[in-house]
């Protein structure tokens, strides 16, 4: 069923409830392929740095072909997933799982940077956010 | 409740079902909530006219709960949950859709209602494969959609014919309602001039975005790479047109911008802010240690949507409590709703993160504070000069206002330019200078400061890098 279709990406980093653009983050954004033991596998897909506006270029990913009204029981979801993972210095890094991407529709993720408490080295949680996948239709 | 309703800046939604007090609440701005949603609960490759259909149902919904307080007065400190079973889906940090985003944007204030009600519709809807409702069929939109019927026709299919849309419902904290029609290259009036302000101050924060000279009403060249800019770094279609979306977006951003820049200014004194907790605080207690409090809870809020935005008042009221409950809970302390040692150092040194590690040229100062009491004709303070300083200043934009001499003295002349300013801005004239006017004169005064900014470091008409 992988017939070359894509979705596009484009992550938006930002902080203060989008008063101000995160500058210079990494973002890596890696498929999660289902293994049969139930855990996913990573596949790096892309690295990328945002710009002044806290935007990412736009890339290009494989998505699964486009199906308005599947019928019948055993539907396979009309997206892809993948995870991506956005850091900064001086920020609390931010992990987006499960993020759907359907063919030739644009995803944008949103990824609001916290400012890093002022407390010792150690203590420093990765924000977690699952968006397990699609709606559930 | 009473009253006609409008669209809130922000909603707070509950992370799980009503009855689990462990869930968190975030607060996020309505357009952002109905995005997300549309995005949860629907497919962004359905026909557009489906997807428009779901997002008025989403919208009316979400409208309903916070009209009638369905939450709120059942004593609980959200105006809706993300329970499919008993709301509609909200996956918190999700991505959205591009072509759901745009259609949010142009929608998000408008909603369906019975004729001759005020009452936003409760309009139902579920899967219609696995879960059927009275209310619409969400994979029902879909074969309408295929068969030609336009989003009210869906919409009527399955709520009746006796439905209204109502149109652009004003927005909570947005007060110049949209253009009758987009302003765009060769555009001119004020409307244009608002949007240049506005753009100028958001591109202090947003330097990608180039700044607007000068901001005379006029919709020229320099608007247009302004406003195409600002709708690429926004996800809208960067045409150079400001219609709805980039209007209410624009407002929206600025308004994001302004908020941060306000509870800068009114900073706190160095003495004020000292890792001493002040004594455990608790519901019923006034004084500057709440104070202190609350203005470190509206500064995380600014930040982090698992902290509502409260506002300032020196008294721990209920607002209060359910902000350090919310606040307790992001941060993983007992939730009790009173600030003790271990409540009120996570506060601070959240708040110190911030501080050191947000680009520091952001909080570069603007204009000072309300001093706190009125200034009123006769009197001499440091404080009238400063009013004289922006005032002065503002006269280089608004020619109307006469320059005057920068003594101190609340004389003849600062109070007939008090006077001036207060009809320009329809403030009532008083020629006193009290909380209004003096927001207003330097909220006016950093707008311009804003747009000066540019004229060291841009040149119209030249490229900018």
């Amino acid at each position: 069923m992988n017939n070359s279709s894509y979705g596009t990406l484009i992550v938006n980093v930002k902080t203060a409830r989008g008063a101000i653009p995160v500058e210079g983050a990494t973002v890596t954004v890696s498929g999660l392929t289902p293994q049969e033991d139930g855990t996913s596998q990573r596949t790096i897909e892309y690295v990328l740095v945002t710009d002044s506006a806290g935007l990412t270029p736009k890339v290009q990913l494989e998505a699964y072909p486009r199906m308005q009204t599947p019928e019948g029981d055993e539907i396979p979801p009309p997206y892809k997933l993948y995870i991506i993972e956005t850091s900064k210095d001086g920020f609390y890094s931010v992990e987006n799982t499960n993020v759907p991407i359907y063919e030739d529709i644009t995803s944008i993720q949103p990824v609001e940077m916290l400012p890093l408490a002022d407390i010792p080295e150690g203590k420093r949680p990765r924000v977690i956010y699952n968006e397990s996948g699609g709606p559930s239709l | 409740m009473p009253g006609t309703p409008v669209i809130p800046e922000y909603i707070t939604v509950h992370l799980g079902s009503a009855g689990n007090p462990d869930a968190q609440n975030v607060t996020v701005s309505f357009a952002d909530y109905i995005k997300n949603v549309a995005s949860s609960e629907i497919y962004p490759t359905w026909p557009e006219n489906a997807l428009r259909a779901n997002i008025y149902a989403q919208i009316s919904f979400a409208l309903n709960r916070i009209y009638t307080e369905y939450y709120r007065s059942r004593g609980y400190d959200f105006d809706i949950t993300n329970s499919t079973a008993q709301d509609q889906s909200f996956v918190y940090g999700r991505d959205i859709f591009q072509n759901i985003s745009e259609i949010t944007d142009e929608l998000f204030n408008d909603y369906l209602r019975r004729p001759g009600t005020v009452e936003p519709l409760f309009a139902q809807y579920c899967d219609g494969r696995n879960v059927m409702c009275d209310g619409l069929s969400q994979w029902g939109t879909v074969d309408l959609a295929n068969q030609g019927y336009t989003p009210y026709e869906i919409l009527t299919y399955y709520y009746g014919d006796d439905l209204d849309i109502v149109f652009d419902t004003s927005v909570e904290g947005i007060t110049s309602s949209v253009p009758e029609r987009p302003l765009r290259l060769g555009s001119s009036g004020n409307d244009v001039q608002r949007v240049q302000v506005r753009l100028n101050r958001i591109s202090t924060n947003y330097p990608n975005i180039p700044k607007i000279y000068p901001t005379d009403g006029i919709f020229g060249v320099s608007t247009d790479k302004a406003v195409r800019e600002f709708q690429k770094t926004f996800n809208l279609t960067p045409d150079g047109v400001v219609g709805k979306g980039t209007w209410y977006s624009i407002y929206r951003i600025y308004n994001a911008v302004k908020k941060l820049n306000e509870l800068d200014s009114e900073g706190l004194s160095l003495e004020e802010i000292s890792r001493q907790n002040p004594n455990q605080l608790a519901l019923g207690e006034s004084g500057i240690g709440v104070t202190i409090v609350q203005y470190f809870l509206a500064y995380i809020a600014q930040y982090n949507e698992s902290v509502p935005p409260i506002s300032i008042t020196g008294e721990f009221g209920e607002e209060t409590r359910e902000a350090v409950m919310d606040f307790q809970r992001a941060y993983s302390l007992p939730v009790t709703g009173e600030v003790d040692a271990a409540t009120y150092y996570t506060l601070y040194d959240t708040y110190q993160g911030i501080i050191k590690n947000v680009e520091p040229s952001i909080f570069e100062s603007v204009a000072r504070p309300y001093p706190g009491f009125p200034l009123i004709p006769g009197i001499e303070d440091e404080n009238v000069a400063y009013l004289q300083e922006y005032l002065n200043f503002i006269s280089d934009t608004l020619t109307d206002i006469p320059k005057l001499t920068v003594d101190g003295i609340y004389g003849p002349e600062t109070e007939n330019a008090v006077r001036i300013y207060q009809e320009l801005s329809g403030i009532p004239v008083s020629g006193i200078t009290g909380v209004n006017t003096w927001n207003s004169i330097a909220a006016l005064y950093d707008d311009i400061r804003a747009a000066d900014y540019l004229i060291t470091s841009q040149y119209p008409g030249y490229t900018v890098k």
